[in-house]
């Protein structure tokens, strides 16, 4: 096969990955009722801690472990003002994301343009990797693709068929009945939300530590809010996470494939955003169907008593 | 012995509570900055006195301030309608992008004597806000896209628009290589104040804008449509209140006074088109705090810009001065705007604490 | 069902608030010989209820409740149903409204085979036909959840009907706009009054021109007339004795039945020729109730119709004309008021034909 379109697949499996981990984590907050705009100051943040932390300690690991906790904590300050003090989930998510990039630009100014020395190991899985072409595209990678797939699968799996994915879906769908019904609400909304978070670090740090192998200010260039309209996409569903999340991987990789073809620069830039409007736009076509979708509560703060 | 916090709604809030309440937020946003500033390696303290220092410590400080903040209360005002009517428009950077563009098209083709240019190049560039905006109203009503990641993808659309343009058909022959276009001839430049950057034109507009939103939207039909809009979107249906009308009007203006202070920046203070963030300098984000901070009030939006003109004059000094990046104004948003927001709980809830 | 579930946890205590009030008579009945047999079984119930009827047929004991503190206890064997209202509301209460004969006038909403979608797409409203007269209050009955907030949304322009025709005064407004259909003189006092009725932190004042805003003399081309506006309000308020601290009350502050009462004052006070009302007095205290059913009846003396929606058989009596039950988005049977018969109107409720075996 065209050694061209090898090479595409495979940056698009590295340029989806933090997409598609990013996007389950939100997934999992929406579901549980929690919007969380915040996504592009969380995925910032883990990219830099992440960077960091792998520089500092020559571990990788660490990094991801730093990204995530990181991550995490700023979804800590977005879960407590919309879970607790139950202020709009927009404006919260919004100020929490403009906090995230602007520390991520703030502590990472030092590290610009530093190279990046251990990187996080490709792991080879023993027969599959040698299969011709499929081999090196899917079977060759970073740990944190594989850890992605096994987690969307699982994800989909535990929130339709076990106990547990049914309370999360029901304090999205209806909190009042859930509460009724011994959920504790707020708990399981906080920690949604910080798994997302966490999960938006962990896509962060695949950025700086696997993708660009590099820190730069803009560094998630929109990602966060891409990964945002891919929730809406996905219908809230985990398995179709895979399909908008390497679908926008190929996109960012598509900039870099049409380049030699003369078109403007600029115009290849505007692609991932320019097709994310389309994204939704077409899923605007379609409203019932994402309204069937639609956790019910989404956005909604909950108050106990109410009725 | 056990303590229990329980959350009451309020019933009724005094003035001096809720002023007070507000500068809280703001000093305990401040003191969560400086913390951030602490962990980066710089002494809060001093960055933030240089930052007041800097900003109002000397006329010619005082004079930048009023510069920057002539964008921030146009800006700011139409946002403050805009988030009335609950349409959270963060695409106020394209807008104003928007503007800038169209200005400099008309100052750069259009051979008109100076009254006349600069008022082609405000309403130009009001229409080419209003609509890049309303584009975000029609998306919205027409197809339900969720108007923040709209407005957010717009803003970086406009972005690479502006330097395709800048790079390309609109460079200018005169900068020797440089990506700007050509520098506009004086009858495109507004006049400013000696000795200041002040344009004096942009603020007097700046402050009829933020007085006659007020009117706008306490007044007319269209303010009560809106705050019906945006308090309750199902009493505004049952009321038959259209959507896609009132947000399209809604975003038109909010857009347009977007595109006016673009028009201010590029005719007053830059005389070209050139990269599109040192056009709009973060501008259209920084606007979103001052349009809170107002608590979404057009006219106060003028004291709240003029606070924020002070901060980013002050960043600026301290970028140089410390060499912290131009992110750094993004954690003053972000911390004050979600210390606002938190503030606004204790506004609407009290806490009654009892010791077992 | 639910009640099995909390069984088969193993209760000792089990509360019941309003319980019935999205059962049919027959389920009532049902619940109740659960309800007992518990009882004697050694389990203790709490029955929360606002149905006199109902807690003085089941009870063994009473508590009355009011404003958040116990105004008394009763007997149920020995206290009669006015005493217990009065313990309720602090004054006589009469039950029985003065309803005037009335002829009916001509057609002012004529529905014919209208079909409507509910949220999940399925069929709500399934061919349903009807007629309201002038002068006449046509009464619907039927457990929640059976098509009537389909039909009411879509007979007052909130919701699109794939099938069939409305017609107003003979005007056809299939499918028109909530606009147009208010402007030509359907008014509406809807079913979740907080959520769709009022703006609850605007100002009373603001609220008592919600749907009238456009109209002279409430606006002047581009801007409000904000003197109109709350001369308009204090009318209201007065004339509808709503109690409220001042016309620049948050309306989120007032109480349920004074918030009512504003809709209806609001609803009634323009140029109208059919009121649609959905269960208007749902969760309201015994004295708002008696009020706004009096004014209900007020409006069909003046030659109004009135489209009233209800769960409460005892209301759909007391008012209407005529009856009409749905059950699974149609209409099972209609019958004149007078010829009505409680049990047969709860059997089509539960589904039963018309006039036919069970």
């Amino acid at each position: 096969m065209n050694p061209l379109v090898v090479s595409v697949l495979d940056r698009t499996i590295a340029a989806g990955t933090p997409l598609l981990l990013a996007t389950l984590g939100e997934i999992l907050a929406e579901r549980s009722g929690v919007q969380n705009l915040g996504m592009e100051g969380m995925m910032a943040v883990g990219a830099v801690s992440g960077f960091m932390a792998a520089l500092h300690t020559g571990n990788p690991w660490i990094g991801v472990a730093a990204a995530m906790a990181a991550a995490a904590a700023l979804a800590l300050l977005h879960a407590f003002t919309a879970v607790i003090l139950k202020v709009n989930q927009v404006v919260s998510g919004l100020a929490v994301a403009m906090l995230g990039t602007g520390i991520a630009g703030l502590i990472g100014k030092p590290y610009m343009g530093v190279p990046l020395p251990n990187q996080l190991p490709a792991l080879r899985t023993p027969l599959l990797a040698d299969i011709p072409v499929l081999g090196d595209i899917l079977f060759d990678k970073d740990p944190l693709f594989y850890f992605s797939v096994v987690l969307g699968l699982a994800l989909a799996f535990l929130l339709a068929r076990t106990r547990w994915g049914m309370r999360v879906r029901s304090v999205g769908e209806n909190p009042a009945a859930a509460a009724v019904q011994g959920v504790r609400v707020s708990r399981v909304r906080i920690l949604c939300t910080l798994a997302g978070g966490a999960l938006a670090g962990m896509g962060g740090a695949h950025l700086s530590l696997v993708y660009s192998k590099s820190w730069a200010e803009g560094l998630t260039g929109g990602r966060g809010w891409i990964v945002v309209a891919l929730t809406i996409f996905t219908l809230w569903r985990p398995l179709r996470a895979f399909l908008g999340a390497f679908l926008f991987g190929g996109i960012f990789v598509l900039q870099y494939v049409l380049q030699p073809l003369g078109i403007p620069t600029n115009l290849l830039s505007m692609l991932p955003y320019a097709a994310t409007l389309l994204v939704l736009v077409l899923g605007g076509l379609s409203r019932e169907n994402r309204g069937r979708h639609e956790p019910a509560a989404l956005g909604e703060p909950y108050m106990r008593g109410e009725r | 012995m056990r303590i229990e916090v329980q959350v009451l709604p309020r019933q009724g809030t005094p003035r001096f509570f809720s002023t007070g309440l507000l500068l809280a937020s703001i000093a305990a946003g401040l003191a969560a900055v400086g913390v951030v500033f602490a962990m980066a390696g710089v002494n809060p303290f001093y960055a933030l006195y240089k930052i007041f220092a800097g900003s109002f410590g000397s006329l010619y400080g005082l004079g930048e301030t009023v510069t920057k903040a002539i964008p921030l209360i146009l800006i700011g005002a139409g946002l403050a309608l805009a988030y009335r009517g609950r349409f959270w428009n963060v695409g106020a950077e394209g807008q104003l992008l928007a503007g800038a563009s169209a200005a400099t098209w008309i100052g750069l083709n259009l051979a008109l004597p100076h009254p006349l240019l600069i008022a082609a190049m405000f309403v130009g560039g009001f229409l080419a806000g209003a609509a890049w905006g309303c584009l975000i109203a029609l998306l919205k009503g027409r197809f339900g896209v969720n108007e923040v990641i709209s407005s957010l993808m717009l803003n970086y659309i406009a972005y690479e628009l502006i330097t395709l343009l800048i790079t390309g058909p609109w460079k200018g022959k005169t900068q020797h290589g440089f990506p700007y276009t050509d520098d506009f001839a004086p009858a495109a430049q507004l006049w400013l104040i000696p000795g200041t950057r002040i344009h004096l034109l942009t603020l007097v507009l700046a402050l009829l804008t933020a007085f006659a939103l007020f009117v706008l939207m306490r007044r007319s039909r269209f303010g009560y449509e809106l705050r019906v809009m945006g308090e309750n979107p199902e009493a505004a249906r049952y009321a038959g209140i259209r959507f896609l009308g009132v947000s399209a009007v809604l975003m038109a203006v909010s857009g347009g006074v977007a595109g006016v202070a673009g028009v201010g920046e590029v005719a007053a203070i830059h005389h070209h088109l050139s990269a599109p963030t040192s056009i709009s300098s973060g501008y259209g984000f920084t606007a979103i705090i001052v349009a809170w901070l107002a608590k979404l009030n057009p006219a106060a939006c003028v004291a709240s810009g003029f606070f924020f003109a002070g901060i980013l004059v002050g960043g600026d000094a301290i970028q140089v001065s410390l060499g912290l990046p131009a992110a750094t104004v993004q954690v003053f948003n972000g911390m004050l705007l979600l210390f606002l927001i938190a503030g606004n709980f204790f506004l609407a809830n009290r806490l009654v604490v009892r010791v077992r | 069902m639910e009640i099995v579930k909390a069984l088969l946890q193993g209760v000792d205590l089990l509360i019941l608030d309003e319980p019935t009030s999205v059962l049919t008579p027959s389920e009532v009945e049902e619940l109740f010989f659960v309800v007992r047999r518990m009882s004697a079984e050694g389990h203790s119930v709490i029955f929360i209820s606002h149905k006199l009827e109902e807690v003085l047929s089941i009870c063994t004991r009473l508590a009355v409740m009011r404003r958040g503190r116990m105004e008394g206890g009763a007997d149920p064997a020995q206290v009669d149903r006015r005493e217990l209202a009065r313990m309720m509301v602090g004054r006589e209460v009469l039950f029985s409204l003065e309803r005037k004969a009335m002829e009916p006038g001509g057609v002012v909403l004529d529905v014919k085979g209208l079909s409507v979608r509910g949220d999940r797409g399925n069929e709500a409203v399934r061919g349903v036909s009807l007629q309201v007269r002038r002068g006449e209050i046509l009464g619907i009955a039927g457990v929640s959840g059976n098509g009537q907030r389909e039909l009411v949304e879509a007979v007052t322009g909130l919701r699109k009907s794939h099938a069939g025709k409305t017609f107003l005064c003979g005007k056809d407004i299939t499918n028109a706009s909530a606009r147009l259909i208010g402007d030509l003189g359907i008014s509406h006092v809807p079913e979740e009054r907080i959520k769709f009725g009022i703006v609850p932190n605007l100002f009373l004042y603001e609220n008592s021109v919600l749907k009238q805003h456009r109209n002279r003399p409430f606006s002047r081309r581009l801007f409000l007339d904000y003197d109109a506006i709350r001369d308009h309000a204090r009318g209201i308020v007065e004339h509808y004795r709503v109690s409220t601290p001042s016309l620049n009350e948050p309306l989120k502050n007032l109480s349920g039945g004074n918030i009512q009462k504003l809709i209806l004052g609001r609803e009634i006070s323009g140029e109208h020729s059919l009121l649609v009302a959905a269960h208007p007095t749902y969760g309201l205290d015994v004295g708002a109730t008696e009020y706004i059913r009096g004014l209900l009846l007020e409006l069909r003396e003046k030659g109004k119709g009135v489209l009233l929606i209800s769960e409460d058989l005892e209301e759909i009596f007391e008012l209407s004309d005529r009856i009409a039950v749905m059950f699974g988005g149609r209409v099972v049977g209609v019958v004149d008021r007078d010829r009505a018969v409680v049990e047969e109107v709860g059997l089509w409720m539960a589904g039963a034909p018309a006039g036919g075996a069970p």
